[in-house]
């Protein structure tokens, strides 16, 4: 059983400054990493709060996702962990790639906390400000309750509306209005100790779940059918490509691709003009930029198994490919092989780290 | 007219598969010229960058000898292979891009016969598969 208090404010987006407060306050973290909202109000980056002077419009559920988070804790904290205690605020898709790059041993969390909350799902950055209007606590009731349109489909199609590992959770789903904090882990249950909130019950909330991951479990698998159908074989499949600028974002903006050198940076890549020729050659020409196929084939063999499907690679894309339904379509088929969950628990072993000596006997022949 | 001969690369382990293929020569085994081996230091090693480079560049087919399981010079990158195959083949089934192009074999270093035997199907398999058609493409 996890522990599960409430926080003490009637508004949920209100609940949410509140607790971000008390982090900083009666909980005595250094920082707090929380979306907070820039002045022009376009959008809401996380923030890294070390004063309660800042936290006003801070919003813990916000309905946009410029970055996935779990990136920058990683650029953060790759040299060093941050020294003092530090409580990270993240959603499921950023929780999860979190789980997978510390196992990657690409972030150090030493003092961390990872804090998760419900994710009703975010708008597209460049629709965000139009979508959401001015009111946080009425947008998020409206992408709550469903009604919401615009809602990017790498949301639509995710089945962690909750995140499955944290040291605590922001539940949102079936907690019968107040934003519930649960803990998950010891680190999280001394936190929740700290904060001083009364003890309650949720026992809606795994019901409430499940519904809604049955809701988002429709809609994934018709998203994922329809687009496999509309990808399969080398003509479609090229054409899904063919305004690919390879300009690599979805490299860059992929929580999961961490390489320090791309192997596409690499001197593998700076050939010799009549290499081009050479290719050209026998096909009679060449597309130009070259290799955009390889790029994406092999970005898929490096990292799918580790995709959290967050589709910031799809509103990253200045050519408008939907990259990250490429992604999770395909790791989802690639995840089953070796029955692996990114992001589900860091115990469970990186499926290319590891083997099992019976298995997978239809490679290699007799 | 001739039948379609099909290019294949060959990624050979240092320790198993590049010496049966020693062996089968030495022995005096035919089999057929189709296959071009690269010799690397373990299966475990080949980066499905250039299984697919390979393919995209104008292979028809591409192989992968490894050490039988249990039996990999640096213990486990057989193991690795496997799965790395395993993934790749999911890859291009899910997208419908002829996974059957890309074998992954265990032959031992005094495995000759074994090795021409297999070069033999992999010549085959490649024949029956025809041209590969990523080799036509320009749009790549």
């Amino acid at each position: 059983m996890s522990l599960t208090v409430k926080i003490p404010e009637t508004g949920r987006v209100e609940a949410g400054r509140r607790l971000a407060r008390d982090l900083l306050g009666k909980a005595g973290f250094q920082a707090v990493l929380v979306p907070k909202r820039v002045k022009s109000g376009a959008g809401e980056p996380p923030a890294l709060i070390t004063s309660e002077k800042r936290m006003d419009e801070v919003n813990p559920f916000v309905g946009v996702m410029p970055v996935n988070t779990a990136a920058e804790v990683a650029r953060m904290t790759k040299v060093t962990p941050f020294p003092g205690k530090t409580a990270l605020i993240l959603r499921p898709c950023e929780m999860r790639a979190l789980v997978e790059l510390e196992k990657l041993k690409q972030a150090k969390l030493d003092h961390a906390v990872r804090i998760a909350v419900d994710c009703p799902g975010t708008y597209p950055v460049k629709e965000f400000k139009d979508r959401a209007g001015d009111d946080p606590e009425k947008d998020l009731e409206k992408r709550l309750s469903g009604d919401a349109e615009g809602l990017r489909d790498a949301c639509r199609a995710c089945v962690h509306p909750a995140a499955p590992w944290a040291d605590l959770r922001l539940a949102l789903f079936g907690t019968g209005g107040p934003v519930l904090v649960e803990a998950l882990t010891p680190a999280g249950e001394e936190v929740v100790s700290a904060l001083g909130y009364e003890e309650t019950e949720a026992p809606e909330r795994d019901a409430a779940l499940d519904q809604e991951r049955a809701k988002r479990d429709a809609f994934r698998e018709t998203f994922q059918t329809d687009f496999l159908a509309s990808v399969k074989g080398r003509e479609a499949f090229l054409d899904y490509l063919s305004t690919c600028l390879r300009c690599q974002n979805c490299r860059t903006v992929c929580p999961l691709c961490y390489c320090k050198e791309c192997f596409f940076d690499s001197p593998t890549f700076e050939l010799e003009a009549e290499k081009y020729l050479g290719w050209a050659g026998p096909r009679g020409a060449l597309r130009i930029p070259a290799d955009t196929l390889l790029f994406h084939l092999t970005r898929l063999n490096h990292m799918v198994h580790s995709c959290v499907a967050c589709g910031m690679c799809t509103q990253a894309c200045p050519a408008g490919i939907d990259v990250g339904a490429l992604f999770s379509s395909v790791g989802r088929n690639v995840q089953k092989v070796f029955a692996y969950e990114p992001g589900k628990s860091p115990d469970d072993e990186l499926p290319l780290s590891t083997f099992r000596e019976e298995e997978l006997e239809v490679f290699g022949g007799k | 007219m001739a039948e379609f001969e099909p290019k294949i690369v060959g990624f050979f382990c240092n320790w198993c598969t590049a010496t049966a293929a020693d062996l089968a020569g030495t022995s005096r085994m035919k089999y057929p010229p189709n296959v071009r081996p690269i010799r690397t230091m373990c299966s475990g090693s080949v980066d499905p960058v250039y299984i697919l480079m390979a393919l995209l560049r104008g292979a028809d087919m591409v192989m992968i000898g490894g050490c039988h399981p249990g039996e990999c010079h640096y213990v486990s990158g057989n193991y690795k292979a496997r799965r790395r195959v395993a993934a790749l083949h999911e890859i291009l089934k899910t997208l419908d891009l002829e996974e059957d192009r890309v074998w992954l074999r265990w032959i031992s270093a005094s495995e000759g016969r074994k090795f021409a035997v297999t070069a033999d199907e992999v010549t085959e398999r490649g024949r029956a598969l025809g041209k590969n058609p990523l080799g036509d493409e320009w749009e790549l």
